[in-house]
């Protein structure tokens, strides 16, 4: 952003800002006894990791109102800022969540009842509810949200939960409010190949022709709605139905499937339904990308990865690393054992395998960027206390630090096309702030505090284990 | 619009093309074997195969290897076509959509796994193509679909046999009666067909039901010519398949066994004009062998497994010579990831009970599967100008002494008896239980023979 608008845009906020924080915590005032102080914070003389490759050393971020107002090393703190001395501190933009289930509740498990027809089950039981809309599902105050910002996700585009079209996703701030902060809706369809208990779509391979069967009649509605709302003389009304409705941006291409897949047979399908039916498609997921590296380097899809890795073999917990690395190097893809009932080497050269293809998975994001492509991360698949450990083990399997930072903050926002707000630590962005005791990618780093549009959290100590001991759900002041 | 609609055709060959370039075609000379040519050119003595660019170039004496091109020794060994196993389930994600008795919607090319250990296991008996059908839960079950046997190529498209005829599953008797209306699907809900007349009922309806699709789209198309305000009808993925069935489009594979109901489905096709039919384990379809040759059908068999259930009591081992010799065109099959890797024996077995000689006992594995799956004109037999896929074995293939030893597919060896280490799956599961000498497919699970065990889906 240039420079004289950003002043523009910092004396225009000014101008608003009573205004502004009349709107933004007003709510909450009616709530809670003790009125926020100010609407202005200060994070003065920290490393402020502005973007990925992009360190200001010993600056000042200011957040006015929920907005970056100015960085810098020459910064001036203003007299009403809650000041944070950042003094041996780190600022990373907040992270960014392209595919998560934060804020949205778990559907109730249990016995699934009988219905009359299998074959024209109630919505929710064949995981066909595009009209549904996370808007209306997500939950600020549910634990999901705190543990995910302790970690410094700041922003998150969450879906409806199960189903091969769960409903669409909404890009929300992962603040104090009870409601969704939305920074983006009707931008993204869920789906998935994930198939109904014991009625139709019951396989993998229904679900797939009911995608065609959705996308081909949605199609032929909105053109008959299209030209019914031109002309009615003539016709009789179009049918509709909400499911069919919702869908309709997707096939016409203005919005595009997130379509969730686990495994390399899943991406492959994806891409090719994509490519047969003509939807946009944004694949998350795609943790055996590496499978098809060539593929998705050539095609170069949108995509958000897994942060979930596959846990270590039992057989392997109680071998220390250097034996684990032995039986590695001893994998012989030609062995043949001499005698059938000699299975002892062919188990060791399996379990050798099977740590090797372990590998694999750890470095899908390395691989993936090696073959040039650009992507965001998602949670859903994951735990919050394994998403650390795992972005920093996809970096030791050669992921560099700047492309992980940039999945977890620009790429991310791009993928979102929220990048305009989020993503970086520029003025007239929104204050989505991560501030840490150390580089977030060294181990013994701890996150001190996450700044959600001004909001200040403090993240629950955690235990070694990663374990919370208690939350942060409300905004410090 | 049929310009544009020509445009989009030849846009979509650009799309695929690099798919379709992407399988591996390979050159190489076989010297000195015994070619079971499983034609009209007999048993070659002493013969040479020359593959070049995945075809059959030449078949002869003193062939020369052009440069570059791989010379294998095969004196003393045989060189037949190809195994075609014309009933599997290998390969596939899901088998059974058993959710309603009609879903021909479902495909299976849209769930080929092309990782599955059971591609391996088949081209080490000599298969180099495999029909993979949709289970037997379904009076009208999903599309098949027939691939080669690439192994390695993890693109599930790489595996397609490109430009094999749609296929459709079929199934009569007691798995859609029990699944649907017995059992009620996965659902509880007890729905027809509970008996072989509602079987006919459910084909007749769905066949009329496509009928009056296709004639709402002729009359959309028709109309559309004039008024550009015409509606087209509601789309409907199943009926458009039926509707194909009508055409002619799609080959019916029906899983059948007594000879009543092979009778009534015949009956239900000649009332709607479909002509093209393979019934799949017909035990007793030398019952109706006349019949059977009279309406032009085909049949691919079991050599000799029966008595799993009630329905598949009445069989003989003879049922495969019983319908060559009454001129139908006959195949064995597997249905199974074990018995496909001897299907040599199988077709053996017809020698043993029938006295069929060895190019009929042959052709019961290679050209008559072949023709049953449209793909004669590619495969089936050694002949040149067809693809090379070939199986060469120790010892005579019909003989307890015949080996497979080499099997290629469009002229790539995928399988070599002297190169097969203990492990060739192509990935490793990251943390699942590594148990030796356990590694097995699931896929008896799922094939649609075993009415003893529930169907899983």
């Amino acid at each position: 952003m240039p420079r004289r608008l950003t002043a523009a845009l910092a004396v225009a906020l000014l101008a608003i800002a009573p205004v502004a924080k009349a709107q933004n915590f007003g709510a909450r005032a009616a709530a809670e006894p003790i009125p926020t102080v100010t609407g202005t914070l200060a994070i003065t003389n920290a490393r402020i990791v502005r973007a990925p490759g992009t360190v200001l050393e010993r600056a000042t971020v200011v957040v006015r109102d929920g907005v970056i107002t100015a960085v810098g090393p020459d910064v001036a703190v203003p007299y009403d800022a809650r000041v944070i001395a950042g003094d041996s501190l780190w600022v990373f933009p907040g992270f960014v969540d392209a595919a998560s289930y934060a804020g949205i509740p778990e559907e109730a498990a249990g016995q699934p009842q009988p219905v009359d027809d299998p074959d024209n089950a109630p919505p929710a039981r064949a995981g066909f509810q595009p009209d549904r809309d996370a808007r209306t599902l997500y939950k600020g105050s549910d634990a999901s949200v705190t543990a995910l910002r302790d970690l410094g996700f700041t922003t998150a585009q969450v879906f409806p939960r199960g189903g091969m079209l769960p409903g669409a996703g909404a890009t929300v701030l992962l603040g104090s409010a009870a409601g969704p902060v939305v920074l983006k809706s009707g931008a993204a369809q869920g789906a998935s190949y994930e198939a109904a208990r014991g009625v139709a779509p019951g396989t993998p391979m229904a679900v797939t022709a009911r995608f065609r069967q959705v996308h081909r009649e949605a199609a032929r509605r909105a053109a008959l709605a299209g030209r019914y709302a031109a002309d009615p003389s003539g016709m009789a009304p179009p049918p509709w139905d909400a499911a069919h409705a919702a869908y309709a941006p997707v096939a016409a291409g203005e919005v595009p499937l997130y379509f969730h897949v686990n495994t390399a047979l899943e991406t492959h399908r994806a891409l090719s339904l994509s490519a047969e039916l003509g939807f946009r498609i944004t694949l998350t997921g795609v943790g055996e990308g590496f499978e098809l590296a060539e593929k998705l380097a050539r095609l170069k899809p949108a995509m958000a990865l897994t942060l979930a890795l596959p846990e270590a073999p039992e057989w392997a917990a109680s071998l220390k690393a250097d034996s684990l690395e032995a039986l590695m190097a001893s994998y012989d893809p030609a062995e043949r054992a001499a005698d059938y009932r000699d299975q002892e080497a062919e188990l060791q050269n399996l379990r050798s395998r099977q740590l090797l293809a372990r590998k694999d998975y750890v470095a899908n994001a390395a691989t993936l960027a090696k073959a040039g492509l650009r992507f965001g991360f998602a949670t859903r698949d994951a735990k919050a206390e394994e998403l650390r450990r795992n972005v920093l083990a996809m970096v030791e399997a050669g992921l560099p630090a700047d492309a992980a930072l940039a999945a977890l903050t620009i790429d991310g926002a791009r993928l979102l096309g929220v990048d305009d707000a989020v993503g970086t630590i520029d003025p007239g962005k929104l204050g989505n702030l991560v501030v840490t005791d150390g580089d977030w990618f060294a181990e013994e780093t701890r996150v001190r505090h996450v700044v959600v549009a001004g909001e200040v959290f403090e993240p629950a100590a955690r235990t070694e284990r990663g374990a919370s001991r208690g939350g942060s759900d409300r905004p410090s002041r | 619009m049929r310009f544009r609609t020509l445009l989009a055709a030849v846009a979509l060959l650009a799309a695929l093309a690099p798919t379709t370039q992407a399988q591996p075609r390979g050159s190489v000379l076989l010297k000195g074997a015994t070619v079971l040519t499983v034609s009209g050119a007999g048993t070659l003595e002493n013969t040479d195969v020359l593959v070049q660019d995945g075809r059959i170039a030449r078949i002869g004496r003193g062939l020369q290897a052009p440069s570059g091109v791989e010379t294998i020794d095969v004196t003393g060994k045989f060189v037949m076509p190809g195994i075609i196993d014309a009933h599997s389930h290998i390969a596939l994600s899901s088998v059974n959509e058993a959710t309603s008795p009609v879903t021909s919607e479902v495909s299976m090319e849209d769930v080929v796994d092309p990782y599955d250990i059971g591609i391996y296991r088949a081209l080490a008996g000599g298969v180099t193509t495999s029909h993979v059908m949709h289970g037997s839960a379904n009076v009208i079950g999903g599309q098949n679909e027939t691939i080669k046997h690439r192994w390695g190529q993890t693109d599930p498209d790489a595996l397609r046999f490109a430009g094999a005829p749609r296929t459709i599953k079929f199934a009569l008797g007691e798995n859609p009666t029990r699944v649907h209306g017995k059992r009620g699907g996965g659902s509880g809900a007890r729905i027809r067909p509970a008996s072989r007349m509602g079987v006919e009922a459910v084909l007749r309806e769905t066949f009329a039901e496509g009928k009056r699709y296709l004639e709402a789209q002729d009359r959309y198309e028709r109309e559309r010519r004039t008024n550009p305000r015409a509606v087209p009808p509601e789309h409907s993925e199943r009926l458009e398949v039926i509707a194909d069935i009508l055409r002619g489009e799609v080959l019916i594979h029906c899983h059948s066994y007594r000879a009543d109901e092979i009778d009534m489905l015949m009956r239900v096709l000649a009332d709607f004009g479909v002509k093209n039919v393979t019934f799949q384990h017909a035990n007793e379809a030398f019952k109706v062998a006349p019949e059977l040759a009279a309406f032009g059908a085909s049949a691919s068999v079991f050599a000799d497994w029966w008595s799993y259930k009630m329905e598949v009591y009445y069989s003989t081992a003879y049922n495969a010579t019983i319908l060559v010799r009454n001129g139908i065109n006959t195949s064995v099959n597997s249905d199974s990831g074990e018995l496909n890797r001897h299907l040599y024996h199988e077709a053996a077995k017809t020698q043993r009970y029938g006295d069929l000689t060895d190019d009929e006992a042959l052709a019961l594995i290679t050209i008559n599967p072949a023709r049953q799956l449209g793909i004669d004109g590619r495969t089936g037999s050694i002949e040149v100008g067809k693809d090379a896929d070939l199986a060469v074995f120790d010892g005579h293939p019909l003989s307890v002494y015949g080996v497979p030893a080499l099997t290629f597919v469009d002229g790539v060896k995928y399988f070599d008896r002297l190169n097969d280490p203990d492990d060739m799956r192509l990935r490793a599961h990251p943390n699942r239980d590594v148990q030796a000498g356990t590694v097995l497919t699931l896929d008896d699970h799922d094939r649609c023979l075993e009415g003893a065990f529930v169907i899983e889906y």
